[in-house]
């Protein structure tokens, strides 16, 4: 419930909040001119409409005016996506994902560095409550190996995994409800990092990502559950639409 | 999911701004509302966009082919593609002829050279609502039932807008001080007859009709039309200005309205007056705050209102700028203004001028379809909808100077030829009709210098006027082939106003007229006259109207044989009539309006029309039903120009691509000639004939 | 019926006859305020 309502608020929030950076970054008055010419062009469509000449044109006109528009919303759409972004991810460590469930399974994969030998030994340890369930699996041509773990109770410890004597560690989470900061991948690489950063970055040289599928959560409102982006959106679009007046924004 | 839906989805949410991330494929960013916006509203608008165009182009066969089989009942004899009217209000023969023959409208001269020019009969009186009237409906004003600009009230005396009436709503739910309105304000158009465009319309001839007096409210036809002269401004006036200064000044203005300004060092603060509060009557005026920021010496300023902000330079007017009044949470009523900031020192002078209905949001009706003027307003811009949107009042008034008025002027006329333009672009077949008003306006405000009673750096304002009009023309000339008819038309000429003649007054001295309580001056609208032994009195421009018994309330003069004596009487005494202070002549000719038309309306036309002879008008003080002392008074006002003087002195012009039959053209002709250009015949109540077919012989 | 456009025109001509009869008339006040602007009077 209260999870509900923070990511409601951080909704509105960041609607408001991309209004004020539409109003600060965006060209409002040729954005507003470009709008009233697209609406003119709709009316024209109506008002000429027996005459196909005026109507192509028209058509013409309306593809050229949308050009426009969107490029027009290039701008203040750049300047949004870093700090939203950011919060997505921030949000869907939270969000996105929900710790194993006491007798729920998931699997480990660890994608192992090129230059390591495909079928090198990697030890798994995990901490109290969390069983696995089967030996190492290597897949060679994928260059991973993979575990079926299992949640037998709830906990918030670390998988160690070893190999060529360096031990890397995976959070793994289980319980109830959401939890903070659950992030199923670590990486290595710092450019894949930052395309999908979660944990700290992988230092070890053996293996270059390291994943653990927990399973997707659902986020409830008015009795519907569904992804927690789809609520971001319609909230965040409501609040902008609600408030765009107020904020003098036209998008 | 299925992939159908999965799809579908996909194509949602990139179009409310979502997409997939290039790592894992995990995250969904979201670029947020403004984008989703954008993507959702321009797909929605392409969606939109491309189900009306493609049912307009699987409908188009169809249509057109019930089109093509009502034309072919009608317009099979029809002799032209398009029909164009260039309308210049009040463009004077005589002038336009000697800057003709000087050379300076060589456009004008060429359609006088390979088509036709001739002087255009005006209506009785020559005033632009009477006229334009007429060569919309093609009947005389008996038949149309507009007179004059006012009406007189038969029950009150008082005056009344002779073309529309603006009704509250019929049914009002009250709840304590709220006065809820359960219907909308009705607006009644009092012109009657039917006008060739409607008559057109209805033959399948599409028409598109701009700014034509007496079209307010617009009537529903198969067409487009934007409504011109007598439609409203926000406060329900014909245009009434706002002239805000710090000075403290007690000023008044006839027509427009002096407000403070609180100024406290750089920071100067007013309140734009707008309509009546519309759901509490006693709560005054709803206004909308405003604040300058002064820019130091620089004669600059910031005007922020309504939350936006406008520079302002002395001398400049801003462009024009949306205002909402609001009365309630959902009652607002939207109006353009513009703000002209006349100096910044000693005092802050700042003038707006009349607050025009806003086009994109009319409050009421102005044009047909209602949404013509929001298409007009979202592509070519805001535009100027008040009827007489030239705002003379504020010239006559010191409230702007002459230049301010010619550059305000010229910005309509500029508004005016980008909708001409923009419905010629698009007129394949059909009619397009314009008037433009800067002509009469120009005119009545700088006459003085073109008849060399002032002098000045303005002083050949009008002959410009002309040659601009006349380049008007020469670009319409694009528009023009061998299938296409164009009118240049005017609706009067112009003459002088240097004397005003109150017949109020002289009808006071001769016995025809009398005052309650010996009184020698009664004020304005008959305040203090005495009915009961009143025979004829004056009210607007043109007319003089009998007391008659049984019509008037208190009506003293028998209908027929005495009303006839009376008109008698008045003609011989008012025919000639001199002014003693110049020994000219000030009334040429008195006309009896049963003599000069016939029709179901007669009823309510002046008895008498008075042709003044140029130099003269009906006196301002008359035209409000006030009598003073004098019966001559010199017109001091920069408004020195007009023509509702005997008709006779000030036909319109009329040139024409074709060369048309017509010697003695009225402007009651056009509409036949309209109709009878798309193979129309004349309908049985219009009294004008095809400037096509030669004159019957006498 | 000379001189009205249509029948139609006749029989709203008639009525509007009939009605001003009864019509109230607007205060001064509202009727001067509507009149405001028009250039040619004052």
């Amino acid at each position: 419930m209260l999870a509900s309502l923070v990511l409601f608020l951080i909704s509105v929030a960041t609607g408001i909040g991309l209004l004020w950076v539409f109003r600060r970054t965006s060209d409002q008055a040729a954005i507003r001119a470009t709008k009233k010419r697209l609406q003119a062009r709709l009316l024209e469509l109506r008002l000429y409409a027996d005459d196909p000449r005026v109507v192509l044109a028209a058509q013409k006109a309306l593809l050229v005016e949308n050009l426009r528009y969107f490029a027009l919303m290039l701008r203040p759409a750049l300047y949004a996506t870093v700090p939203v972004v950011i919060l997505l991810i921030a949000l869907d460590g939270f969000y996105g994902r929900r710790p194993l469930a006491p007798g729920e399974t998931a699997v480990l994969t660890a994608v192992l560095d090129g230059q390591a030998a495909p079928d090198e030994p990697v030890s798994l340890e995990a901490p109290t409550g969390i069983a696995v369930e089967t030996p190492a699996v290597h897949a060679l041509a994928r260059r991973e190996v993979s575990w079926r773990i299992r949640a037998e109770e709830p906990v918030a410890g670390q998988l160690r995994l070893t190999s060529e004597g360096e031990t890397v560690l995976m959070p793994v989470v289980a319980g109830e409800g959401l939890h903070c900061c659950l992030y199923g991948r670590r990486v290595r690489s710092r450019l894949a990092w930052l395309l999908a950063p979660g944990a700290a970055p992988l230092d070890a040289r053996w293996v270059k990502e390291i994943k653990l599928d927990y399973p997707a959560a659902e986020v409830s409102y008015f009795g519907l559950r569904t992804h927690w982006l789809v609520w971001f959106l319609v909230f965040s679009m409501a609040a902008a639409f609600l408030l765009k007046g107020r904020f003098r924004v036209t998008v | 999911m299925s992939s159908a839906a999965g799809l579908l989805l996909l194509a949602l949410m990139s179009a409310a701004g979502l997409y997939f991330d290039g790592g894992s494929g995990q995250h969904l960013a979201y670029i947020g509302p403004g984008a989703g916006f954008a993507f959702l509203g321009s797909f929605l608008t392409l969606l939109w966009a491309f189900a009306v165009s493609a049912a307009t182009m699987l409908t188009w066969p169809v249509r057109m082919a019930w089109k093509a089989a009502k034309r072919r009942r009608s317009l099979k004899k029809a002799r032209v593609k398009k029909l164009i009217f260039v309308g210049l209000d009040g463009y004077d023969p005589r002038t336009a002829e000697r800057l003709m023959a000087e050379g300076r409208l060589p456009n004008l001269s060429r359609l006088a050279k390979e088509g036709s020019y001739r002087r255009l009969r005006t209506t009785f009186p020559s005033l632009s609502p009477v006229a334009w009237s007429t060569f919309a409906t093609g009947v005389s004003p008996a038949r149309h039932n507009i007179f004059d600009f006012l009406n007189r009230n038969l029950k009150s005396y008082l005056p009344e807008l002779s073309s529309s009436r603006v009704n509250k709503p019929r049914r009002v739910f009250k709840i304590g001080r709220y006065h809820i309105p359960l219907s909308k304000p009705s607006v009644d158009l009092r012109r009657k007859s039917i006008p060739f465009w409607k008559i057109l319309g209805q033959h399948e001839v599409d028409c598109t009709i701009l700014r034509i007096p007496i079209t307010f409210p617009p009537e529903k036809f198969n067409g487009r039309l934007l409504s011109a002269m007598c439609t409203p401004d926000l406060r329900g006036t014909q245009g009434s200005f706002s002239f805000f200064s710090t000075r403290n000044e007690s000023v008044t203005y006839e027509t427009g309205s002096r407000y403070p300004l609180q100024r406290s060092g750089n920071v100067v603060k007013g309140v734009l007056e707008g309509p009546d509060h519309p759901l509490v009557p006693d709560a005054g005026k709803l206004g909308v705050p405003f604040t300058i920021y002064l820019n130091g010496a620089r004669n600059s300023a910031t005007l922020e209102i309504g939350g936006e902000k406008y520079p302002l330079r002395v001398g400049e007017y801003t462009p024009w700028v949306p205002v909402t009044f609001k009365a309630g949470v959902a009652v607002k009523a939207r109006g353009i203004c513009r703000f002209l900031l006349n100096q910044t020192e000693p005092d802050v002078n700042l003038y707006v001028t009349p607050i025009n209905i806003d086009p994109e949001n009319p409050a009421l009706p102005i044009s047909h379809p209602s949404y013509y003027s929001a298409y007009l307003a979202k592509l070519l811009g805001a535009f100027a909808t008040v009827g007489m949107a030239e705002d003379t009042w504020a010239l006559n008034e010191g409230a702007i100077d002459e230049e301010a008025f010619l550059r305000q002027a010229w910005m309509i006329h500029e508004e005016r030829e980008k909708m001409f333009f923009n419905a010629l672009d698009r007129l394949r077949e059909g009619v397009a009709a314009c008037v433009f008003d800067a002509s009469d306006r120009i005119q009545h405000m700088f006459y003085r210098y073109l008849e060399g009673r002032a002098d000045g750096p303005l002083a050949d304002t009008i002959e410009k006027m002309y040659q601009r009009m006349d380049e008007l023309v020469g670009r319409v000339f694009r528009y023009v082939d061998e299938e296409t008819v164009l009118f240049v038309l005017s609706d009067h000429g112009f003459g002088s106003f240097r004397r005003g003649i109150n017949l109020n007054t002289w009808l006071l001295d001769h016995g025809y007229l009398a005052l309650k309580d010996g009184a020698e001056t009664a004020g304005p609208y008959f305040k203090g006259v005495d009915w009961s032994r009143t025979k004829a009195y004056t009210l607007g421009l043109a007319g003089l109207y009998l007391n008659i018994a049984g019509r008037e309330a208190e009506g003293i003069v028998q209908p027929g044989a005495e009303a006839e004596a009376v008109k008698a009487e008045l003609i011989e005494k008012l025919s000639g009539l001199k002014d003693p202070a110049t020994g000219e002549t000030a009334i040429q000719r008195v006309y009896a309006t049963n003599r000069l038309y016939r029709g179901p309306y007669l009823e309510d036309a002046p008895d008498l029309i008075v042709g003044y002879n140029d130099g003269y008008r009906t006196s301002w003080a008359a035209a409000q039903g006030i009598v003073e002392r004098e019966v001559f008074t010199d017109n001091p006002k920069p408004w020195s120009g007009d023509h509702s003087v005997d008709p006779v002195l000030v036909p319109g012009v009329l040139f024409s691509n074709r060369k048309i039959a017509a010697e003695d053209p009225g402007i009651e002709d056009l509409a036949p000639t309209a109709l009878e250009l798309f193979g129309l015949p004349t309908p049985g109540h219009m009294e004008g004939k095809s400037l096509f077919q030669a004159a019957a012989p006498a | 019926m000379a001189g009205y456009s249509s029948p139609q025109e006749f029989v709203e001509h008639v009525l509007e006859k009939e009605l001003s009869k009864i019509e109230e008339s607007e205060s001064d006040e509202e009727i001067l305020n509507k009149l405001k602007g028009l250039g040619y009077i004052d």
